[in-house]
């Protein structure tokens, strides 16, 4: 297992995340949202020769048109869970925020922080990363944050993300205001 | 081999619903899943083969793929519900066996915040059922009835999504402290301080409601609300104005009164597993086994490989006997007459309502979640004077479908000794007249066991009789 992950999910953090890859010891970079567009930025190709290891998300990348360079694996969000649960390093450059943590051994938690209007595609995909890691057993709670508060006031939101609520109650993670929240071994803010 | 269509689908939902759909099955079993989107034929089968599962095949057809796997592990999915294994002979109700105690983190967590949220201090009943919601015992509940189960089960003896069920398991709670509380928000679950007053729960609110006692009263105790002799519906007119629905977390429970007898689903559908047991049979009882019971039980004995005597322990009316003199007739009376191996006796914390046909079906969904097969039902179950015919409680199984209860309820008649016969037995056994059969009254056996004298051996074992005559003797 590769020690650092990076969670590119935004194509305003891509300096930071190559950055990050160049002087981290052995990183993985997990692409998807609009950080899939990285696959077309002309630094990513050295990095990946200099041993990088480079996931995107195959729904992203094809949504966004990007086609997978050579040495980029198109992978799914059970990559992307996988490195939450084992990499000793997580990084979340996300649209709203760049979390690092670094966890020790043990069952970990992981707090989906959604601040942004539940219309956002950035609320989809917070949802789908977290069904992912709830999908491989970590402990998830979705913390919604006042801007978002309409995410649990009524279910006239798309049929997605409606579908991705549903699973984490019915597999039993919290989705429930930010407030009442605790702090969680790794934490991504959409 | 079973199926499971991806097509459609989008990830990580590709791999979550893989991940379910074996969890339901057994080991070693396979599953044959097909997608229509390439990177799913990928990542699907990684994923399984990452968790320990077997890919056995992974193979083209047209536009679409087909994957094999074999169940090698079992990785359960969803927190706070257990899966029973291949082995258990019967399914809880609802299909997953609800488990909503708190592991030690999020019951640190609760306790620390339940001190800022509205307090609820519980009736004793309540107390009871949320005992019995936490373990298990109630499964599919995982928390208090919201609105539309408990209109469906007062009136069509069903929860809202058809399932059968036939008490409300209710959470009352004054309209003044509870008129405003919306859906999201905690309460913090405690004990009366009679009762000790300890946090026990936290309860996240789905809905706050206003129950039709009246018809709960008619349609589930068959009186009215009014009424004052009824010990089920004295309790229903104690509980608080409104409902209030939720799923909740039990942060602590109170020390079992019988603890080498206190064994949860989980824990009875374990020991099931360990002795072999498919067919068990469960006897509900809330008063000493006489011979007439001991008779059922060993009649169930017959046909099953084993039986379960699941005395219940919770509230009772006051002239019921108590449950630990109780405990001491039934160990009695298993250490002379019962063959160990093929008996275990274990407690049933819950409270008793009286309702009686009702509380039979309720009674008998317990006992499935409790893992068993067979449920005995003998004349007036859970009856209280004379609210309900001698079988009705039978013949209210009848009100569903054997596959939808799935426990099989063994029906007995009244049975006692007949002197012609040498022997235990019912009407439909014995053709001689009341004259012969040692037949006596609740009454009469009182009256007896008060003047310090045993009933006839034929009705009463003397090991059990002795244990009501000193404990008769220690109460006045």
């Amino acid at each position: 297992m590769r020690s650092s992950a990076i969670l590119l999910a935004g194509d305003n953090r891509v300096d930071a995340a190559f950055a990050l890859a160049a002087e981290a010891e052995s990183p993985t970079i997990f692409l998807m949202h609009t950080g899939v567009r990285a696959l077309a930025d002309p630094r990513l190709g050295p990095l990946v020769d200099a041993g990088v290891d480079v996931i995107a998300c195959a729904m992203d990348a094809e949504a966004h048109g990007q086609p997978a360079p050579g040495g980029v694996r198109l992978g799914s969000q059970y990559d992307h869970a996988v490195l939450a649960r084992d990499a000793t390093r997580f990084v979340a450059l996300t649209p709203r925020g760049a979390m690092d943590f670094r966890a020790g051994a043990g069952p970990r938690t992981v707090r989906v922080l959604i601040g942004c209007d539940p219309r956002a595609p950035e609320v989809g995909q917070a949802l789908r990363s977290a069904v992912a890691y709830a999908g491989l057993g970590l402990g998830v709670t979705v913390a919604v944050e006042p801007e978002a508060r309409a995410l649990l006031e009524h279910l006239d939101h798309p049929p997605a993300v409606l579908r991705a609520l549903a699973t984490l109650r019915g597999l039993g993670h919290p989705v429930t205001h930010a407030e009442k929240t605790a702090r969680a071994h790794i934490e991504v803010r959409w | 081999v079973s199926t499971l269509d991806l097509a459609g689908e989008v990830c990580p939902f590709t791999f979550v619903r893989a991940k379910l759909r074996l969890e339901e099955l057994p080991l070693g079993a396979q599953l044959e899943i097909f997608v229509d989107h390439a990177p799913a034929a990928d990542n699907v089968p990684r994923s399984l083969a990452g968790e320990g599962q077997a890919v056995l095949a992974v193979e083209r057809q047209g536009a679409r793929w087909r994957i094999l796997v074999e169940k090698r592990i079992d990785v359960p999915l969803r927190k706070g519900r257990t899966m029973t294994t291949e082995a258990d002979p019967i399914p809880p109700h609802g299909g997953v066996l609800v488990d909503r105690r708190a592991d030690a983190a999020r019951a640190a967590e609760l306790t620390a915040r339940a001190p800022g949220l509205p307090r609820l201090d519980l009736h004793v009943r309540e107390l009871a059922d949320l005992e019995m919601i936490a373990c298990g015992a109630l499964s599919p509940l995982d928390g208090f009835m919201r609105q539309a189960d408990y209109r469906r089960v007062v009136d069509e003896g069903r929860l809202a999504d058809g399932l059968p069920w036939t008490i409300p398991v209710v959470l009352s709670a004054p309209r003044a402290r509870a008129a405003d509380w919306r859906p999201g928000q905690e309460v913090a679950l405690y004990a009366r301080p009679s009762e000790g007053g300890a946090l026990h729960a936290v309860l996240e609110v789905a809905e706050v409601y206003a129950p039709d006692k009246e018809r709960e009263a008619k349609n589930v105790y068959g009186t009215a609300l009014s009424d004052e002799k009824h010990p089920g519906v004295a309790q229903l007119r104690e509980l608080d104005e409104l409902y209030v629905g939720g799923a909740v977390w039990l942060v602590s429970q109170r020390p079992s009164l019988f603890p080498a007898y206190h064994n949860e689903p989980r824990a009875t559908r374990a020991l099931f597993r360990e002795r072999g047991w498919k067919r068990i049979a469960a006897f509900q009882t809330r008063n000493p086994i006489h011979r007439a019971h001991e008779y059922l039980t060993k009649c169930a004995l017959e046909i099953a490989d084993g039986v379960l005597i699941h005395p219940l322990v919770g509230y009772t009316k006051d002239d019921d006997i108590p449950a630990p003199v109780r405990m001491r007739c039934y160990e009695a009376l298993l250490e002379g007459y019962y063959p160990r191996d093929r008996t275990m006796l274990s407690t049933l914390p819950a409270a008793m309502r009286y309702a009686g046909p009702k509380e039979a079906i309720f009674h008998a969904i317990m006992r499935k979640n409790y893992g068993c097969t067979h449920f005995i039902v003998g004349r007036d179950h859970a009856g209280v004077g004379s609210y309900y015919g001698t079988y009705d409680a039978q013949r209210e199984f009848d009100r569903y479908r054997p596959e939808e209860l799935g426990i099989t309820p063994l029906r007995f008649e009244n049975s006692f000794y007949c002197r012609r016969c040498s022997a235990m037995a019912s009407q439909k056994t014995c053709p001689h007249g009341e004259t012969d059969r040692v037949i006596l009254s609740g009454t009469k056996v009182r009256e007896l066991l008060r003047a310090g004298e045993e009933p006839p051996a034929e009705f009463s074992r003397p090991e059990v009789a002795r244990i009501l005559i000193e404990a008769m003797r220690a109460n006045a």
